[in-house]
């Protein structure tokens, strides 16, 4: 088999899994406007039960989670700092830790690790969720009694899952500097108030901004992404793990990917 | 003599290049009842999941109340499944959530009930089929039976137009048996419900059907419900059995 071949080989392979890849991406973004529509066509049907559904959603993932994303928060506040004062003092000026806790907390880390935190433990819940229902046509049955189940099952969760990320985001961001100024007044000696007032100096209105866009996005992409593997499960209970973990995995790159775009888009 | 209520003209089905039906052609008026005896089974539940429009045929047309097929599009699909109800083998309930959501599941939804309005109006089946003490329990804290039956109470709720059953007395002892005969037969009467019964018995065939649809090697047979013998039906359908099970066990 000479090189040519070989090289067509792969290219071959190459191209499949682009187009592949493109197609999943399609078809995500199909049923993203599928649940739209049908938000909009179905607005004045069951509206009690979906504004439940969304609560509930709200709740198991906003509401249940904070005290994961508070322990975290804690956490990555004091890492930040501890490497944050490392890192100045070698160049001679702590003065840039707020700055650096603006820049690396509120802009980075804050919204992807709350995206992070949420689609392990509700993004999963969901893709699982909805293949069991598939698998076990309980899909079915809320299609005959007239109800799309994109109206009554994707939607709320869409709105729930979008809404509690913003909330998480405002909250993981507020406990993590809080949590730094607390290592940095600990371990350094730096009062709180000192950085507040460089933080405030420090942190715009664009940051702001941008950690609740990215939260936003981050919040469809996982919802929208868990809810799509799962409505696609097939006949038998073994489909719905794979789909899960394909769920997982396709929300951290999609969110990954946000993230540099968001950012480059207003920070370059 | 109005539109029917169901009408099927030349169904076909076909699964992955394999024909398993062609020919079924019926029309069902208000308050009739076809019976469909489909050897193997499984082609009578397509034949229920087209009419119920789950399934589109892949050839002939099907109608309901003169809305074809071809014509509709997905929201009246959707409203045309609130006229429909169906219970089949797979039907099932949604397991998170408590009975009397399950069975007032279109009432509140469609209609903005409350759960307590929307027990009012489910109260009836709910009392009858004996499951209103248990409306808050979730479907896997039932018996086989009382979740068969909440899923007749479901469909029964919703008033439907026209009935389609497929295997109804799976998972009912003989007591749920003749309640369920009794509550199908009086919503028939009741609100001229057209009913369209797969995969019973042959002998319930006469008193179930006013006509019997025969689904035998590919093609349908509509015949009247006196003209059916069910005994030969049954003998016929026994020998296929042993043949298939010796074919099977031989290869």
């Amino acid at each position: 088999m000479g090189a040519g071949s070989s090289f067509q080989i792969a290219a071959g392979v190459c191209g499949r899994w682009l187009v592949q890849k493109f197609t999943d991406v399609l078809d995500m973004l199909g049923f993203f406007t599928d649940c739209l529509s049908t938000m909009i066509r179905y607005r004045n049907r069951g509206r009690w039960l979906t504004t439940r559904a969304a609560l509930q959603q709200i709740y198991f993932t906003g509401v249940q989670s904070l005290e994961l994303i508070c322990s975290i928060a804690i956490l990555v506040g004091g890492l930040v700092v501890i490497q944050g004062t490392a890192q100045l003092t070698r160049v001679g000026s702590r003065e840039g830790l707020a700055t650096l806790l603006t820049a690396v907390i509120i802009r980075e880390v804050g919204p992807l690790l709350t995206a992070v935190i949420v689609a392990l433990r509700s993004g999963s819940a969901i893709a699982i969720e909805m293949g069991y229902m598939t698998v076990l046509r309980e899909i079915e049955s809320i299609e005959m009694q007239g109800i799309h189940p994109l109206h009554l099952l994707a939607v709320p969760r869409l709105v729930g899952v979008t809404v509690a990320v913003m909330c998480l985001l405002v909250f993981f961001n507020v406990v993590s500097i809080g949590g730094g100024f607390f290592a940095a007044w600990v371990l350094l000696d730096i009062p709180p108030w000192s950085l507040l007032n460089d933080l405030i100096r420090t942190l715009g209105g664009t940051d702001v901004m941008v950690g609740l866009v990215k939260a936003l996005f981050f919040g469809v992409i996982i919802s929208v992404v868990c809810l799509h593997q799962g409505f696609r499960a097939g006949e038998a209970m073994t489909d719905v793990p794979p789909r899960a973990s394909r769920a997982l995995v396709q929300c951290f790159i999609f969110s990954i990917l946000v993230n540099v775009l968001v950012s480059a888009v207003f920070y370059l | 003599m109005g539109i029917p209520v169901l009408a099927c003209e030349q169904i076909e089905y076909t699964d992955q290049g394999r024909p398993l039906f062609a020919g079924v052609t019926f029309h069902l008026e208000a308050g009739e009842r076809l019976v469909v005896l489909a050897d193997p089974h499984h082609h009578g539940e397509i034949l229920i999941k087209i009419c119920a429009t789950l399934i589109s045929p892949t050839g002939g047309e099907i109608s309901w109340c003169g809305q074809s097929h071809d014509a509709i599009q997905d929201p009246e699909r959707y409203e045309l499944r609130r006229r429909i109800g169906l219970v089949y083998r797979g039907s099932s309930l949604i397991s998170n959530t408590t009975l009397l959501d399950n069975v007032t599941l279109g009432l509140q939804y469609h209609e903005n009930l409350s759960r307590e309005a929307a027990y009012e109006r489910a109260r009836v089946w709910l009392g009858r089929f004996g499951l209103a003490e248990h409306r808050f329990v979730r479907p896997a804290d039932l018996s086989p039976g009382g979740r068969r039956l909440a899923v007749y109470a479901r469909e029964f709720v919703k008033r439907p137009e026209i009935l389609l059953l497929e295997s109804p007395f799976f998972d009912l002892d003989e007591g749920y048996q003749n309640l369920l005969t009794d509550a199908v037969e009086e919503i028939r009467r009741g609100w001229g419900c057209a009913l369209v019964v797969a995969n019973l018995e042959p002998g319930r065939a006469k008193s179930w059907g006013d006509r019997v649809l025969i689904l035998q090697d590919g093609r349908g047979l509509t015949l009247g419900a006196r003209e059916f013998d069910p005994d030969p039906y049954a003998a016929s359908a026994r020998k296929r059995a042993e043949n298939l099970s010796r074919e099977r066990s031989t290869a």
